[in-house]
């Protein structure tokens, strides 16, 4: 009898210690209220116009223990662009950069995610003026707090430089400048 | 701003060879076929809308992503062979009438593929199927309308200002996509500008040569164009972008009970001046508009409970 509770106490040990990374794995919604995707372009290579999206969402899956099971996830509305002025905004948005019209979302979905000496090393897909390349960065953070009482949070930074051109942005290149330096930092809250 | 020096060159160049090829084509001194001459018409402003792009090196993408690239890619080019096709005196007026009218049809849907408007999205400015129905064929009855117009025009008062007056108004309509924040967009009106000026003026030092269409097509396509992009891609108003388009039709003005009597070369001038004035106004008023200030509007403020909820 007591080799049999024992027997039951290990099966319980095992099962749930098997079933522990299924279960760490976290998926969390983007808090675009604390998080930021920001840019900076050089204009005629002079000085660096500093910008930034006011409307993106996401969400993102943390797995501490497999983070090749992790996932991220950004949609980014190129229509929010913001540099401070409204003129040069507008014209942001139109045929000679964005063309909105035409290309109406910016978007990255990840195809890996693996550890790295500081964080986590992302791959994935980005998409933007209708054109998707595969990009590389490595997310720092994932600190968890909970804020206010009873909602868990995580958040990670990144930044990453691109060449507008590659994506077929390639309009007017000698007034502002082919590499874009992208940084973004986000919140998420978990589901 | 593209290099002024680069924008010269570009228009010298597409106006010279555009003059060179109907020259060389009508033959002045031979006495040309109204085939062989609307055949040099097409060919002179094609080949040098396709030089003037050439010296402007507009960045273009194969397969064509966005409406520039339809532009130069596939609708001039196709209206090119439409127009030189249409010089063949042993096609049927019906094919060819068929065969533009069909291309009239295409111009705006292939300028707007895969753009917000036509794409069914949650986008507000998506068009429901109705309205993509109604704006589509309203905007090929416009060109359909605009060009007939014309056409008839030309071949009623055989006047030799025309392709300049046409030429005019594509040169506003550049203008005014360019202060309407399109300046890629904009730029690609001048190569065609240059090349019809270059002909019209070629034209001038024939001695009197039947009448020709053959310029028609595809400067009001590219006029028709231009307008599509400058209206849907950038900040041309719907006002602005069809008063553009139906300036040309002031040339009917002189044409008027009235004005018969006087002779034709004062009809013409008098028609292009029309245009040109008009035309001058409107691209006046889009700079001035674009130097404005803007004026502020009061922000879309969230409430402190959303803050304060911190989104949950």
């Amino acid at each position: 009898m007591r080799a049999k509770g024992f027997m039951c106490g290990v099966l319980f040990v095992v099962l749930t210690g098997v079933s522990a990374p299924a279960l760490a794995a976290d998926n969390y919604v983007i808090d675009a209220m604390h998080s930021a995707v920001t840019f900076k372009i050089s204009h005629m290579g002079l000085s660096w116009v500093h910008g930034r999206f006011n409307s993106f969402s996401g969400s993102f899956v943390v797995d501490a223990n497999n983070p090749a099971a992790s996932s991220f996830e950004l949609n980014i509305k190129p229509e929010s662009v913001d540099t401070g002025q409204a003129k040069r905004d507008e014209h942001l948005r139109l045929a000679d950069f964005f063309n909105v019209k035409q290309f109406p979302t910016l978007s990255f979905k990840s195809t890996s995610v693996k550890t790295a000496e500081n964080g986590l090393e992302v791959t994935g897909d980005l998409t933007l003026h209708g054109t998707t390349k595969p990009v590389t960065f490595t997310l720092q953070g994932g600190r968890k707090a909970e804020f206010p009482k009873g909602v868990q949070r995580t958040g990670y930074t990144t930044e990453l430089s691109i060449k507008r051109s590659a994506f077929g942005m390639d309009k007017m290149l000698e007034a502002l400048g082919d590499e874009v330096f992208i940084a973004i930092s986000f919140q998420g809250i978990k589901k | 701003m593209p290099d002024p020096v680069l924008l010269l060159e570009a228009t010298g160049a597409a106006a010279a060879l555009a003059a060179f090829v109907l020259l060389l084509l009508v033959r002045p001194w031979r006495s040309p076929s109204p085939a062989g001459v609307g055949a040099a018409w097409a060919t002179s402003v094609g080949v040098g809308f396709a030089l003037g792009c050439w010296f402007l090196q507009p960045k273009l993408h194969w397969p064509p992503q966005e409406d520039q690239d339809r532009f130069i890619l596939l609708v001039m080019p196709v209206a090119f062979v439409i127009e030189l096709l249409a010089a063949i005196p042993r096609l049927s007026r019906w094919l060819i009438g068929s065969l533009r009218g069909i291309f009239a049809a295409a111009v705006a849907p292939v300028l707007l593929y895969g753009s917000v408007y036509l794409t069914a999205s949650q986008s507000a400015e998506s068009w429901s199927p109705t309205q993509r129905l109604l704006i589509l064929v309203g905007m090929t009855v416009a060109l359909v309308t605009v060009w007939g117009l014309l056409a008839l025009l030309q071949s009623r008062a055989s006047g030799r200002l025309l392709p300049f007056a046409l030429a005019l108004t594509c040169f506003a309509a550049g203008v005014t996509v360019v202060f309407s924040g399109c300046i890629s967009g904009g730029l690609l009106a001048l190569p065609l500008v240059a090349a019809l000026m270059g002909a019209a003026a070629a034209s001038l030092v024939l001695p009197a040569s039947p009448i020709s269409t053959g310029w028609l097509g595809l400067g009001i396509v590219g006029l028709f164009s231009v307008l599509v992009s400058g209206r849907f891609f950038a900040d041309l108003s719907t006002g602005q972008a069809l008063v553009l388009f139906c300036v040309p039709l002031l040339g009917w003005v002189p044409e008027l009970p009235g004005f018969r009597r006087l002779r034709l070369s004062w009809r013409d001038l008098a028609r292009t001046a029309l245009i040109a004035t008009a035309a001058l106004v409107i691209a006046g008023q889009a700079f001035l508009k674009s130097s404005a200030p803007i004026s502020s509007s009061p922000e879309e403020v969230e409430s402190i409970q959303d803050y304060l909820d911190f989104k949950r």
